[in-house]
């Protein structure tokens, strides 16, 4: 199959063409900003026929030879709109003056795998934040956590509040329903990155139920977000169709900062604050009626003796406050130092972020340091190379499920009461806690777990114009990247803590060692020819992903006092020890039509083939076509005011691959006594099994008026995602329980309203509002197996339908509902009704900026469990009023009930994502204090996630205790609670 | 490069060059972790042949101990004190409002009472196509296979069996996942489980002298074919009493002679076929616990075991150990956990002498021979410091019976329950507060394979 399309690709490259040229007069200028007359270093002339450019030079002044005896140029510059100028041999000497783009109508966002195209002429609504939206104001720890409430269409969801981040990104709704990747492709510089949640096996020694339970962070984390220039979002299929199978959940490309010539330039940053608990929910108190209500008989009287000694000793404690209530420091500091000639640029930077959480004895450290390099060997040949390198320490500490093991501090806490004496007696060692499997202040200082990962990102790509002239350019790219990641983890109950102690062999240590290593390969020939009023691009390209993964976790119990060595251990066991190996196959070739800026049409094709399928040399086909009229450009629309008035369409395709193993039926290694056993796999394959894929049509409209002083985005889309793959519940008697198939088809509709105003934009006020609105419905609109429930811990505490015609993120749970159309009641659902965001920045005082944004989620449920273990417990905050007077107390009453209907709860919520307020010192009183010696000088002060405003009944509304998930997202089960933050910063240009 | 010609034949090159390689043409990549199931069904060696039987003793280990703490709490033998998934109590002692095992088919222990059984004889269905279609074992080793694989399937069967309600049975033609055999009431599948057996048996009969695969130290008087067919007999008396099959149960006793031995002595009832757990990379037994662990997370002893014992019995004191402090969750109380294992790497029993004694004296019973039932009961009672017992009447015997089963088979496969089933008796077991049931209800995997296949 793949010799077809190869020979396809030839002939495409035949049929490109050229023009030939001839001779020339010199046109010179000065390029200035409209609003302050100020000249613009670096700027572009450009002469699209003969495809020759100029940049001015630090006095704003510019020289370009041209054809013939007239012509037209187009100047541009980062931040201004572009102007298109007539020159001739007699006006050969010109003066601009470009307007700022407030609109951003001019900013070159990702089209192809080596193209781009100006926001202008765009046919989707890719989403582009820059370095100012991103850590301007604030110093997120990661990147995924920067973006909440930033961009339209994406749901960003925290799954704990522990430090080093844990995020699920969700792009337009439900992109499969766990068969595939849920999460979007990063790509990093040109670097396909890992961006995988490792385990460490806490769940093995907590008893929680799986991997997804570790509360891991996604590897997104050890990015750091100072280094970071831009990021785009390419949120469905028909942007990310060129992209191929591995789009479905959307692509975000990160662009890392890079050198410009011209004098040196270093900065320092430093930004010191602390974390504190955002919303600690309190605990009950006790009296001897309610432990009466709670024993009976002597453990009664047993209780009642304990509370009262408690209450004569002043021994009664909020131990929630104790565990959760401290305050973590954080400091982060960033250098940067960047230059260079017209030959060569660099830019290198190290960072250091050190953050303490708001448990004592857990962190997130991260160290990092970059060396982006780009050089021009000739006129036509560039080079340019992204080194990073990293290294990641993460103390996530002890929270979420466990299993008789008292290895969650929420789960003990949950069962806890207020006179319970655990702190430690004089000689430092614990009290047992009778009410638990473990004394959670015990666990604080003793219990470690430590995860560090050593990192090295690598891009190198090689840029050659092959051919120029007559206003075509072919040109050469061959890009490549590594991402090596090394995780090294360790998970530590020593030998005395209460839960050892009660085990057969005390002392738990559970080692962990993965080492992943992507590649990618890209090659592309790009030909780009100006004919007359058309601007065409033609691309053609291969590209080739491979990913190796090698994981070993052993395991020790009963340890040698303070020994956490595994060779110190009684049970010595390798718990597991795997190997991965993916490659992927990518052809692609696309075609871009301008029409003088007016029509912009592209249409573009790319085959895939991946070992991660079950047949793995088929290619699958992902075809793409979009459309953008500007039809502000027309000679017709001669309304004054509209700077843009732009309709736009666009179709695309894209693929989901099953996870690795999901195509092997395979024999799984069990000893028993000295022999090993192989015993059957309980799952089956279909031999027809496809991966997944998504299509989507959207369409929209820009326009900006005034000026671009208002601007304003419509997006609809529809995203239908076909051959999800699902398990086909067999019988259970058969042996085998479930058969991978392609079982349901799924539609996603959703409108993203964007409108940003600029009412006052003067040089000594200035204020700009952006508001986002966004709405996604999910709905199984086919499926071939029987409708089932998935997810959370049961229908008996609620969990998620998978039924045709229902939302796959639908709550339900007991009781089964005979009469009605679903199969079990139905509770509520994890997907907001829609998600909003108000944005507002204020300039002032020559110098002083203040800005904020507002989150808000509605309509969105969770299934509270940590709340039903609390009611178990007794010691729900609300646990004993009784608000109806019936005696009952609200804590009892709800547990009473069935579950779900207690428990699933409307997890709606408006954050204060960010505020900050800069000041940054005029450059004029900086000349005067210290010569060139210091650029700029920036203070200012900034809060994240500073309030909430919530009906939710526990720590966060954003909480996952299964970790990021297609669907299973929104179960709580003791979180480590979310903090605010607050960071101090001064930053200085040297 | 002055010409577009040049370029374009270097984009040829280039192209050409990438597809003539493996760059763009990667072979395929096998599962790098395991072996997979097609391997051993086409012409098995050796090795894998033992694989796959260790495998079938994981699996049988793994249903038959694991659906203890279901049947156990159902038959009020424990109490699954789980502090950490509160719906252990709620829903196995049936605390929770509105719980009924017998109507919910997603009800808590369904799996482990008929998934993970069934699981088993998946395993024992692909060792027997793998033997049938291997050229690397001569026939006498092809009996020995199936005679020792058949035998744990028709074993397998009987979880599900005695958990479902009469009327609804089970499955037993479950070869094909696509296509599986009908429903089976209980009163024709036994008969066809207790086939089964009569099969191995035949199959062992022609399994010359010794396997061609080892078993573990759990099976150490049973790993040949001829003494492996006592256990094979030992199962069939058992299923005989489901079936009430009074003279069967008899018969077969006789041939699991010598393993049924009609003796005294704590060593004499004790001998049997156990599960071993060696630690890792095996398991541990999963039934120990130290004494006193500070914990709430255990499977406790019902108080009614202690409330209701003969005073002087050695089975209370060997069995069960007095904690200092109780555990308490839901109202619910013990003070005794099962001190029936030293260590955690102490072995399981799941068919010992002392139950075929006692089968011996129920067949008898029921058969009217009062005499030499209390005889057969009086050799347990003896070994565990009781006195001589004399049922006069019939009903008296088999009370008594009962009292012995509940002591002497305490916690080992849910006889209580099973025997309450049997005997009618399920209202004379304490509620608790909550629900004594009957059966469970069909699963939920079967009933929607039903309808989505009608």
């Amino acid at each position: 199959m793949g010799k077809k399309y190869i020979t396809l690709f030839l002939w495409l490259i035949l049929m490109l063409g050229s023009q030939p040229a001839w001779a020339q007069f010199t046109v010179s200028g000065t390029i200035t900003d409209a609003n302050t007359g100020e000249p613009l270093i670096g700027a572009n002339v450009f002469h699209q026929p003969t495809s020759s450019g100029a940049s001015t030079d630090q006095n704003g002044k510019f020289s370009l030879d041209l054809p013939g005896q007239d012509a037209t140029i187009r100047v541009s510059f980062i931040g201004y709109q572009s102007e298109r100028i007539e020159v001739s041999a007699s006006n050969s000497d010109v003066t601009i003056a470009l307007k700022p783009d407030v609109a951003n109508l001019e900013e070159l966002v990702v089209t192809g795998l080596a193209s781009s195209a100006k926001r202008e002429n765009l046919a989707n609504a890719v989403s582009k934040v820059s370095a100012e939206e991103l850590t301007g104001t604030v110093a997120p720890p990661t990147v995924d956590n920067a973006l909440s409430g930033k961009i339209p269409g994406v749901n960003i969801r925290s799954n704990s509040g522990a430090p080093g981040g844990g995020f699920n990104v969700q792009m337009r709704g439900v992109s499969t329903l766990g068969a595939g990747s849920s999460q979007p492709l990063y790509i990093i510089d040109g670097v396909y990155v890992n961006n995988s949640t490792i385990s460490n096996g806490r769940y093995q020694a907590t008893g929680a139920t799986g991997a997804g339970e570790d509360n891991g962070g996604n590897r997104l984390a050890d990015l750091n977000p100072d280094d970071i220039e831009s990021i785009e979002v390419l949120k469905g299929p028909s942007a990310a169709a060129i992209y191929g199978q591995r789009a479905n959940a959307g692509v975000v490309i990160i662009t890392t900062k890079r050198g410009a010539a011209g004098a040196t330039e270093v900065s320092v940053e430093q930004n010191v604050g602390f974390a504190a608990p955002l919303n600690l929910l309190g605990v009950a108190s006790w009296d001897e009626e309610k432990i009466r209500s709670r024993y009976s008989g002597e453990a009664a009287d047993a209780e009642v003796a304990k509370y009262k000694q408690a209450v004569s000793n002043g021994n009664i404690y909020d131990y929630e406050d104790m565990i959760y209530g401290n305050r973590g420091a954080i400091s982060e500091t960033n250098v940067s130092v960047s230059g260079g000639n017209d030959k060569t640029q660099f830019f290198v930077s190290g960072g250091y972020h050190a953050e303490n959480g708001i448990v004592n004895n857990t962190g997130f450290d991260r160290g990092s340091v970059r060396a982006n390099l780009d050089h021009s060997i000739t006129d036509n040949i560039s080079v340019a190379s992204s080194s990073n390198f990293i290294q990641t320490g993460n103390r996530r500490g002890f929270t979420g499920n466990q299993n008789g093991s008292g290895g969650s501090l929420g789960y003990t806490l949950a069962y806890t009461p207020t006179y319970a004496q655990l702190l430690p007696n004089a000689d430092g060692t614990y009290p047992d806690n009778p009410y638990f499997d473990d004394n959670p202040l015990a666990i604080i200082k003793f219990a470690e777990n430590d995860e560090n990962i050593t990192r090295f990102i690598q891009s190198v790509d090689f840029d050659a114009d092959l051919y120029r002239g007559g206003g075509s350019v072919l040109s050469l790219n061959v890009s490549g990247g590594i991402d090596y990641l090394n995780y090294d983890s360790r998970i530590y109950f020593p030998e005395f803590l209460q839960n050892q102690t009660s085990s057969a062999n005390p002392g738990d240590v559970i080692r962990t060692k993965e080492d992943n290593l992507n590649t990618n390969l890209q090659a592309v020939l790009l030909f780009n020819q100006g004919l007359n009023n058309f601007d065409l691009t033609t691309q053609l390209g291969f590209s080739h992903y491979g990913q190796q993964q090698s994981r070993q976790q052993l395991r020790g119990q009963g340890l040698v006092t303070g020994q956490d060595n595994i060779n110190q251990a009684q049970v010595q066991s390798v718990v597991n020890q795997s190997e991965q190996t993916v490659i992927e196959i990518g052809w692609f070739g696309q075609q871009e039509v301008n029409w003088d800026d007016k029509l912009i049409g592209t249409v573009g094709l790319r085959l895939d083939r991946s070992s991660l399928n079950y047949d793995q040399s088929e290619y699958y086909l992902f075809p793409k076509a979009s459309l953008a009229a500007n039809l502000a450009n027309f000679d017709f629309m001669t309304v004054e005011n509209i700077n843009q008035l732009k309709l736009r369409v666009a179709y695309g395709v894209t693929g989901g691959v099953p996870n690795f193993g999901d195509t092997f039926r395979a024999l799984n290694g069990s000893n028993i006594g000295s022999n090993l056993g192989l015993i059957v796999s309980t799952r089956d394959i279909d031999p027809d099994l496809q991966p997944e894929r998504a299509q989507e049509l959207e369409f929209g409209t820009d326009i900006s008026v005034f000026n671009n002083r208002v601007s304003f985005s419509a997006t609809y889309y529809i995203k239908t995602v076909e051959d999800l793959i699902l398990d086909l519940p067999t019988a259970s008697s058969t042996g085998v329980t479930a058969i991978a198939t392609n079982a349901a088809e799924l539609d996603n509709k959703g409108i993203e309203l964007g409108l940003n105003v600029s009412p006052i934009q003067s040089s000594s006020f200035s204020w700009s509002s952006d508001i986002l609105f966004w709405k996604n419905d999910s709905k199984i609109t086919s499926l071939s197996i029987p409708p089932d429930v998935s997810g959370g811990f049961g229908v008996s505490l609620g969990n998620y339908l998978l039924q045709e015609g229902y939302s796959p993120t639908t709550i339900v749970g007991i009781p089964q509902t005979p009469d009605a159309d679903a199969l079990y009641k139905i509770y509520g659902n994890a997907q907001p009704d829609f998600q909003m965001s108000l944005g507002n920045q204020f300039n002032f005082l020559n110098g002083f900026r203040f800005n904020f944004l507002f989150h808000w989620s509605k309509g969105n449920d969770n299934i509270n469990l940590f709340q039903f273990l609390t009611d178990d417990g007794g010691t729900s905050y609300d646990w004993n009023e009784d608000d109806d007077g019936d005696g009952t107390p609200k804590g009892a009453q709800r547990l009473g009930g069935l579950p779900p209907e207690s428990y699933v709860q409307d997890a709606s919520y408006v954050k204060l994502r960010e505020v900050g307020l800069t000041y940054s010192v005029p450059s004029s009183f900086l000349e005067q204090a210290f010569g060139s010696a210091l650029r700029g000088a920036q203070i200012g002060v900034s809060g994240s996630n500073l309030l909430m405003w919530t009906n939710y009944n526990g720590y966060d509304p954003e909480v996952s205790t299964f970790g990021t998930q297609s669907i299973n997202q929104s179960v709580s089960v003791a979180p480590y609670p979310s903090s605010r933050k607050i960071l101090f910063n001064l930053r200085l240009d040297l | 490069m002055k010409t577009p010609t040049y370029t374009i034949l270097l984009a040829f090159v280039l192209l050409v060059g990438l597809a003539g390689c493996d760059v763009v043409d990667p072979d395929r990549i096998d599962d790098p972790n395991n072996p997979s199931v097609s391997e051993v069904l086409q012409n098995a060696n050796r090795a894998q042949l033992q694989n796959l039987m260790s495998g079938l003793e994981v699996r049988h280990r793994s249903s038959t101990v694991g659906f203890l703490d279901v049947i156990g709490s159902f038959g009020r033998e424990i109490y699954p004190m789980r502090a950490s998934d509160p719906r252990n109590l709620r829903d196995l002692i049936g605390l929770a409002e509105g719980s009924n095992a017998e109507d919910d088919p997603s009800y808590r222990g369904l799996g482990s009472v008929w998934t993970t059984p069934y699981l088993t004889i998946k395993q024992a269905n692909i060792i027997i196509q793998s033997v049938q279609n291997t050229e690397n074992v001569n026939d006498q080793q092809k009996n020995g296979l199936l005679g020792v694989t058949k035998t744990i399937k028709a074993f397998q069967y009987l979880i599900p069996l005695l958990t479902q309600s009469k009327e609804n049975g089970i499955r037993i033609d479950v070869d094909d996942p696509l296509n599986p055999g009908p429903f089976v009431p209980f009163d024709e599948a036994l008969p066809q489980i207790r086939a089964l057996l009569d099969e191995a048996q035949q199959h062992l009969q022609s399994a010359g002298d010794s396997f061609v695969f080892d078993l573990t130290e759990g099976f150490a008087n049973f790993n040949t074919p001829s003494t492996f067919a006592n256990l094979n007999r030992a199962i069939d008396a058992r299923a005989a009493l489901y079936a009430k099959d009074w003279q069967g149960a008899l018969e077969s006793l006789e041939s699991a002679r010598p393993f049924f031995e009609l003796a005294s002595g704590e060593a004499t009832l004790n001998k049997g076929a156990y599960f071993v757990y060696t630690g890792p990379p095996d398991a541990f037994n999963p039934l120990y616990y130290p004494r006193n662990a500070a914990t709430n997370q255990i499977e406790m002893v019902h108080p009614s075991m202690i409330a209701d014992a003969e005073d002087g019995d050695e089975r209370v004191q060997n069995k069960f150990f007095e904690r200092d402090d109780p555990i308490t969750q839901q109202g619910l109380s013990s003070k005794y956990q099962d001190d029936r294992f030293a260590s955690n790497t102490s072995p399981v029993p799941w068919l010992r002498n002392e139950e075929l004694i006692l089968i011996y004296a129920e067949a008898n019973a029921q058969l009217n021979d009062l005499e030499e039932a209390n005889r057969a009961i009086n050799l347990v009672r003896n070994t565990w410091g009781l006195p001589d017992f004399a049922g006069a009447t019939k009903s008296a015997v088999i009370d008594q019976l009962l009292y012995e089963r509940r002591y002497s088979l305490w916690y080992e496969f849910g006889h209580r329950w099973f025997d309450a089933r049997r005997y009618d008796r399920l209202d004379q077991l304490p509620t608790d507060g909550g629900k004594i049931f009957q059966y469970y209800a069909r699963p939920l995997s079967e009933i929607n394979w039903e309808e989505f296949n009608s």
